[in-house]
């Protein structure tokens, strides 16, 4: 088949995008068919044809021809432009459009054909099928004013129509349309529509479109509905009272008209507020409506800011819950992370307020809204394009972004096989509208299937692919004419995408580079993007080569950029002079944050420091950025660096100054006050004493530091006077101010010698009391034991045996210093026993050394340091294991007591020495007295000794306890009880008096199931009933019966 | 749980040739108590007070053997083969070897080299020890005084042993003033090694400090902050057994030489295998009986003859713990034994002359998951109203004892409306059941109100078992015993979900092995114990069979 001739026609007008083929094609030789394909441009096409049968040429033409006409009529043209350019041709030539001259068709957006087509339209209300609300509505969109006087009419026809007119009057009437936006406003309930939409939709219009009074009569209506603590704090103009009240209203239960309300109000005073609000407000059930009727408010009053955040938070937030593909039984199932598990009724979600909101299905729906809206200005030429474009794209953030991802699905090419298709979605893939803005026309990015994200095309592969040179975004010509707001992007935005495509128009547009000023060159230069850190200092650098710009330089030096910052070296070093008498420049130059400019700065000061007249004023300018700036680690970091390099200027700052900033409420700019006063030629007389006990009690340890250095510059007699505050200070809690303190503490004692004593009386005072934290004592304990000591010890013996007697360590670890100058008298054997055990060696040693130089005094007492042989002390104990082993005569009292020890290795000790000094008077007493010791190793020592208690019944009964406790002791003592065994058996046989003491025992033991235990006592029991047959035991004794043997 | 304790000072014994002086630091946060006296019976004091000691120490529970050491040094070992089997083939192990010899030897020089400082280390952790000995116990016993009484009270660091010492004034003469109330003393081990020096030839004063609750004076030192963070379980399981004490129980004495005979037979031989219990058989007018197991070996105590109206025969668990008594063998009269059922806690009362020592020990040292849902004794007894409770907890306060009885008559409130309030006291530990005696005393076990809620179960799961039998949701289907396993199996049903579940319970009534059809079960196994339905069904088939 050969075509022989081929003519396409578009149509486009309004949403209809159409195309139509027609082919005049020969079959075979003077065999012709016409055939024709038609559908959306860009979409598939649907084909036709005229022949059935193939006909000759001359009826082919003939058709080929009148298929043309036909729909050249109906507005199909030849060629794409004359399509768009095309007026709309009407279908119906019966009805021609009223004549333009009676109406006044201006318009913010669009053209004259779609004007005239929506008056055309609005004049023909019948229908039709293009919808009337879609011409009210896009006479709203066009803010065409001859349409507002069209719509009156047909107020009241229908709900929705009248919900358009109450939205489009707002776009295009004028204040002459009140009333009718008066009639909306009380339009009625309908069953099908919410006319609460029409009626906020009407109030909105009616705030738009009018003016003075009626505007202020309008306002005053919904300050009345608002609660009395907000409409008060307005009528005040009290944005805090504002804030608590709003703060309390939303807590319980708002208005859910509130938002909104305010919002309408158009108060600057609260719109700071709002757009926080409207940034934190959670997109969640019970708030998303009042974002959702903010979002259509700012779509009708073009308020580009708070339509761009409310599009960004849709893109960036996730819905609420996954809105279910279809329902079933009247409802669908929900799993919900919050609400768990539950069968969600249909009906349930028309409540008011809904249990549920922002699904997935109204997500999806805002966010392409934003995009068509977006869209649909750029195609209507509007001139709020740029700003809601701008303010879409200011939004984004540099964090918004993903790492790009590659999906891969496997497709099928027919006959049984397929390949893999990859697929890449860069980093802000999922923000269409950002993606419609910045790349409606580029060659890597288009919209994915479902419209839901961009994904990348032409291989173009994220990260590894070069990015296209030329310009990507949608409607370049609109950002053409207005390179202000691309200024405004590079300034203000934080997302690298939104600088490069801001670049590349800007770079184009080199006449206008003029006209932007060097104070938003400032800002861009400092921008941290490279690509426009290099466009600006493109342009920056002829403009440095003028001469001195400061704002420029300061620009430089804030930027990031290495070759910036080389660049404001450059500027700095030639325009030297001129810059130290910048305020603004050295201002930027000490807060400029990266290290390179640091050191520029250090050099720059170091060569020349600021012009005298400006230092006062450039110091003040450093305390207002250090307040402003809101990062705690930050204003240390600059306040450090601001004082290394101003410091050679404080000495000549005034005094009233460095006052002025000391009571300034942020503490960094006090610590730059203090560190000026430090630099200060001040004499002591000169210092306020309120302020330097206000700096000694500041809560930073800089400030501190400095009160110490002023009190430094005391003379030694002067310093003398402040005796009492320097006591004081020396047991302060602050770590850093002790050891400062200690050192002018040092310096008053090396003064005077009364005035030493004193301090020391005192400091040891405290160190007595001992109710300090841990490290002051420590302190203490360093200042007495060190540089003071020499003071210390021209102090009364009675402090040493003070110190040496309470019990606190760090007490001890001074007193053992001066453990040579107690009293005559000495310490008492209570004292010293326990400074023997101290945990600290130098305690023990030198309490040793005291014992050693003063054993006569000691020696007589030695019961008292028996409880010190338990110490775990190794170095004390083998100590006064030798004094005793070395005392010739240790009395039974001191014996007994040594093996009462609780530990076993004094007891060991305890009892050797008790052999070696045994004395034979004294066995009695060893025996009842170590009876009652609970150690089995004692008690098997005890049984050597248990015949001095032979024959003595009072003796015998004392020992009950001990013999009970022997025997009893389980499957252990086998000695002990073996020892004492045949003991007792010869005592109890020995009279009745000691048969009746014993036989308990014998009688409780004897059902032990201990086989030896028990023949033994049943022996004794046999014995002792066989000799005295009258004592009350428990052994009968059987005569053993006939035996009948085999 | 946290308890804060302020001590003024520390407790201390200081004794010299002729006298000792206890004085005990009371918690100075809670209402003044104090007492001033001097001990009379000396030795048995310091016999009881040394078994209380050894309650607040010990820990039976079984510790797992830290074999880090061994498998670092098989871990080495194993590459020292493997590179030996490769030397081998290399032929160079000859050279091996003589590097091994060489790095051996390095490895003991080193070894000696840090020998001084791993000693050092050592003593340091061991003063450490000596010095912060709070750390190594957990709660410090709770001092009451009473106006016939002193009473000290302590629970162990294995939550299972629960020790009360009973002191009458006619072996602890008052000499001073005394204010009647609870506080808890400063406890710490050198206090335990000088209870050891008390004599019967030395005076001895036992204060529990009036002073602590005086102003602090200068120049002296400060008190003493302590806090304890107590684990709930142990304050469950100490309410657990001291509400147990109020239950009905089979009572049983024994002569101090039948309880040295157990403890002789548990000190010849160490069990291997289980079952682990004592088996009391019980006969009216009979000897008592004990069986220990898994010897069987029948201890006829035949100076102890069971006085009880019916046979019965019991079995307890945990046993190792009568070791605790053995101090107090040679100096008690006798020994009360009160036995609440198989498994459940079991109590020993020494009868010391004017001095009693109670032994409570709960149903087994250990209480892990395996004894979950075994007996539920921390349920309310009886339905009472916090107006009701509040009038007999007031009238009980104001003696400080009282007879259920006699508070009845006091309160014009039925015994058993009485006894329901002071059950719900003892379970929130402001009332102690005095066994000796039979009646109740007031006793606020922390000077906060404990949260009872919290302590009522041991875990969420038990709650939600005791829940699931509360609403008749378990059905025991079936019991069989295989092995001397006895395997339970039954439904549960949770929520319109119905669970098939079985349990495996051993000869120590301990639970084995279990399985339920539970996403719980399914996701955990037996490793976070057993679930909901497991414990539902085991705490059914205990009140069966109860």
């Amino acid at each position: 088949m050969k075509l022989i001739e081929q003519v396409t026609l578009y149509f486009k007008q309004g949403n209809s995008d159409k195309v139509y083929e027609v082919d005049l094609c020969e079959v075979s030789a003077g065999a012709f068919v016409v055939n024709f394909r038609f559908g959306r441009r860009d979409g598939a096409l649907k084909d036709g044809s005229k022949t059935v049968v193939p006909v000759d040429e001359t009826k082919a033409r003939r058709l080929f021809n009148e298929l043309i006409k036909e729909k050249e009529d109906k507005g199909y043209r030849r060629s794409l432009a004359e399509a768009v350019a095309a007026p709309v041709a009407s279908s119906s030539p019966a009805a021609p459009a009223k004549p333009a001259a009676t109406l006044d068709l201006s318009f913010r957006g669009g053209n004259l054909q779609q004007a005239q087509a929506i008056v055309a339209r609005l004049q023909r209300p019948a229908k039709a099928k293009w919808r009337l609300s879609r011409a009210i509505w896009r006479a709203g969109e066009m803010q065409l004013l001859a349409a507002a006087d069209l719509m009156l009419p047909l107020i009241g026809k229908d709900p929705f129509l009248n919900y358009s007119i109450a939205w489009a009057l707002g776009r295009c009437g004028e204040e002459r349309h009140l009333p009718a936006l008066q009639t909306l406003m009380q339009s009625g309930p309908d069953k099908n529509f919410d006319t609460r939409s029409t009626r906020r939709a009407a109030l909105s219009s009616s705030l738009l479109i009018s003016q003075g009074e009626a505007r202020e009569a309008c306002r005053q209506e919904i300050l009345k509905e608002l609660p009395q603590p907000l409409s008060q704090a307005l009528a005040a103009q009290d944005l805090t009272a504002f804030a608590r009240g709003m703060e309390s209203v939303l807590a319980e239960q708002p208005d859910p008209l509130l938002v909104e309300n305010l919002y309408l109000l158009d108060e600057p005073l609260i719109r700071d507020w709002l757009l926080a609000f409207t940034a934190a407000c959670p997109l969640r059930p019970g708030s998303f409506h009042l974002i959702r009727h903010l979002y259509k408010l700012a779509e009708q009053r073009g308020d580009a800011a708070v339509f761009g955040l409310i599009a960004h938070r849709l893109e960036t937030t996730p819905a609420y819950y996954r809105s279910p593909s279809s329902t079933w039984n009247g409802g669908f199932h929900l799993s919900h992370p919050e609400l768990g598990s539950r069968f969600v009724k249909n009906a349930e979600l028309k409540k008011d307020p809904p249990p549920l909101a922002y699904g997935s299905k109204t997500r999806d729906y805002l966010r392409r809204r934003s995009w068509h809206t977006l869209e649909r200005l750029g195609q209507l030429r509007h001139p709020d394009f740029v700003r809601f474009a701008a303010a879409t794209l200011v939004q984004l953030k540099d964090d918004d972004g993903i790492k790009p991802y590659c999906t891969s699905k496997y497709e099928w090419t027919g006959r049984g096989q397929g390949r893999n298709v990859e697929t890449w979605w860069d980093r802000y893939a999922r923000f269409i509208s950002v993606n419609f803005l910045l790349y409606g026309n580029s060659p890597r990015y288009e919209l994915g299937d479902k419209s839901k994200s961009y994904r990348c095309r032409g291989g173009f592969v994220p990260g590894s692919s070069p990015v296209p040179a030329q310009r990507e975004e949608s409607f370049p010509e609109l950002w053409d004419a207005a390179p202000g707001a691309l200024v405004e992007l590079l300034k203000r935005s934080r997302a690298a995408v939104v600088h490069e495509f801001a670049v590349k128009p800007l770079r184009e547009l080199k006449p206008f580079w003029s006209q932007i000023s060097d104070e938003d060159l400032e800002s861009i230069l400092a921008a941290p993007y490279p690509v426009t850190g290099r466009f600006a200092l493109e342009l920056a650098l002829p403009r440095l080569e003028e001469g001195f710009r400061p704002r420029l330089i300061a620009g430089l030096l804030h930027s990031p950029l290495a070759e910036l910052q080389a660049a404001a070296a450059q500027a700095m070093q030639r325009y030297a002079a001129e810059s130290s008498g910048s305020v603004d420049l050295l201002l930027a130059l000490i807060c400029a944050p990266a290290d390179a400019t640091r050191s520029l700065a250090r050099h720059f000061f170091l060569r020349q420091q600021a012009q005298p007249g400006i230092r006062e004023e450039l110091v003040r300018r450093v305390a207002t950025r250090l307040a402003a700036e809101s990062e705690e680690i930050r204003r240390q970091d600059l306040r450090r660096h601001a004082v290394e390099l101003l410091r050679p200027s404080f000495p000549q700052l005034p005094l009233g100054l460095v006052l002025d900033f000391l009571s300034h409420p942020c503490l960094e700019v006090q610590e730059l006050a203090a560190a000026i006063l430090v630099e200060q030629d001040l004499k002591p007389e000169q210092i306020p004493p309120w302020l330097l006990q206000a700096l000694l009690n500041a809560g930073t340890a800089a400030l501190r530091d400095s009160g110490v250095r002023l009190l430094g510059r005391y003379r030694d007699a002067e310093l003398l006077a402040r005796e009492e505050l320097l006591l004081a200070l020396a047991s302060s809690p602050h770590d850093d101010l002790r050891p400062l303190i200690g050192a002018l503490l040092l310096r008053v004692c090396d003064h005077s010698p009364d005035a030493a004593r004193r301090c020391c009386e005192a400091l040891a005072a405290l160190l007595i009391r001992g109710r300090l934290k841990a490290e002051v004592l420590e302190d203490l304990l360093q200042l007495l034991s060190g540089p003071l000591l020499p003071h210390l010890r021209q102090c009364p013996p009675e402090l040493a045996l003070k110190l040496l007697s309470v019990k606190v360590n760090a007490a001890n670890l001074v007193g053992a210093r001066l453990i040579d100058r107690l009293p005559p008298e000495g310490l008492d054997a209570l004292a010293l026993r326990r400074l023997l055990v101290n945990e600290n060696a130098l305690v023990r040693d030198e309490a040793r050394k005291y014992f050693s130089a003063h054993s006569g005094r000691y020696l007589g007492d030695l019961l008292s340091f028996v409880p010190c042989l338990d110490t775990t002390w190794r170095d004390s104990r083998d100590f006064l294991f030798k004094i005793f082993h070395e005392c010739p005569d240790l009395s039974a009292e001191v014996l007994i007591a040594i093996c009462d020890c609780a530990d076993a290795e004094v007891q060991a000790f305890g009892r050797q020495m008790l052999i070696r000094r045994f004395q034979e008077g004294d066995q009695l007493q060893y025996l009842l007295q170590l009876s009652e010791h609970p150690s089995p190793n004692v008690q098997l020592f005890t049984s050597g000794f248990v015949e001095q208690a032979a024959g003595k019944p009072a003796e015998l009964r004392r020992l009950l306890p001990y013999f009970a406790s022997s025997l009893a002791r389980v499957n252990s003592a086998r000695i002990v009880k073996k020892r004492l065994l045949p003991f007792l058996e010869k005592q109890a046989l020995l009279s009745e008096e000691n048969a009746g003491i014993l036989l308990p025992l014998f009688r409780d033991h004897s059902a032990s199931c201990a086989v030896e235990m028990k023949a033994a006592c049943l022996q004794v029991l046999v014995k002792l009933r066989q000799r005295w047959p009258l004592l009350d035991s428990p052994v009968r004794i059987l005569s053993p019966g006939a035996v009948h043997g085999v | 749980m946290e308890f804060d304790f302020a001590y003024r000072g520390s407790s201390s014994v200081s004794s010299d040739a002729a006298a000792s002086s206890l004085s005990f630091a009371p918690d100075t946060r809670r209402p003044p108590t104090f007492f001033q006296g001097e001990l009379v019976q000396v030795l048995p004091f310091r016999e009881a007070v040394s078994a209380l000691h050894s309650i607040v120490v010990s820990d039976l529970r079984q510790q797992e053997k830290d074999r880090s050491a061994y498998l670092a040094w098989a871990a080495g070992r194993e590459l020292a083969d493997l590179q030996e089997i490769s030397a081998q083939r290399a032929g160079v192990k000859q050279q091996i070897e003589s590097k091994r010899v060489e790095l051996e030897k390095l490895e003991k020089n080193r070894h000696t080299r840090w020998l001084p400082l791993q000693q050092a280390k050592q003593r340091y952790f061991d003063h450490l020890r000596k010095t912060d000995m709070k750390s190594w116990y957990v709660l410090d016993p709770v001092i009451s005084v009473h106006p016939d009484c002193v009473f000290l009270e302590c629970f162990s660091r294995d939550e299972s042993s629960y020790g009360c010492l009973q002191v009458n004034y006619e072996a602890l003469r008052c000499t001073g003033a005394f204010a009647c109330g609870t506080t808890n003393i400063d406890y710490s081990a050198e206090l335990f090694q000088e209870f050891q020096k008390l004599r019967s030839y030395k005076n001895t004063r036992f204060d529990i400090d009036p002073g602590g609750f005086e102003m602090e004076v200068q120049n002296q030192e400060s008190f003493r902050e302590v806090k304890i963070d107590l684990p709930d379980s142990w304050v469950r399981g100490f309410l657990q057994v001291s509400s147990a004490m109020s239950l009905p129980m089979v009572s049983l004495d024994l002569s101090p030489v039948d309880l040295h005979n157990l403890c002789f037979h548990l000190r010849r031989r160490k069990e291997l295998f289980g079952p682990r219990s004592l088996r009391f058989k019980l006969k009216p007018g009979a000897p008592v009986r004990i069986l220990l197991e898994p010897w069987n070996t029948e201890l006829v105590c035949h100076r102890s003859i069971y006085q009880g109206p019916k046979e019965e025969e019991i079995r307890i668990w945990g046993r190792r713990r009568l070791h605790i008594l053995e101090r107090l063998i040679p100096i008690a009269r006798k020994f009360t034994i009160k036995l609440l059922g198989d498994g459940m806690p079991s109590f020993y009362i020494a009868d010391l002359g004017d001095i009693s020592f109670t032994l409570g020990l709960s149903g087994w040292t250990a209480n892990d998951w395996s004894k979950c849902g075994n007996f539920d004794l921390m349920a309310p007894r009886a339905n009472t109203d916090d107006l009701t409770k509040m009038l007999v907890f007031q009238k009980l306060k104001e003696n400080w004892s009282a007879r259920p009885d006699e508070l009845a008559s006091r309160c014009g409130l039925d015994r058993k409306t009485v006894l329901g309030a002071l059950g719900a006291w003892t379970q929130a530990g402001r009332a102690v059941y005095d066994l000796k005696n039979g009646l109740y005393r007031a006793r606020e076990l922390s000077r906060d109100t404990l949260p009872f809620d919290k302590l009522r179960f041991g875990s969420e799961r038990e709650a939600e078992a005791a829940a699931l039998v509360k609403a008749r949701q378990v059905k025991l289907a079936g019991q069989e015993v295989q092995q001397g396993r006895k395997i339970l199996s039954g439904q549960v049903k949770d929520k319109k979900q119905s669970y098939e579940c079985r349990l495996v319970i051993d000869a120590d009534l301990a639970l084995k092995d279990g399985s339920c059809q539970c996403n719980f079960y399914q996701q955990n196994r037996l490793r976070r114990g057993p679930c909901a339905h497991m414990i539902a069904l085991r705490q059914l088939q205990q009140e069966e069979s109860r």
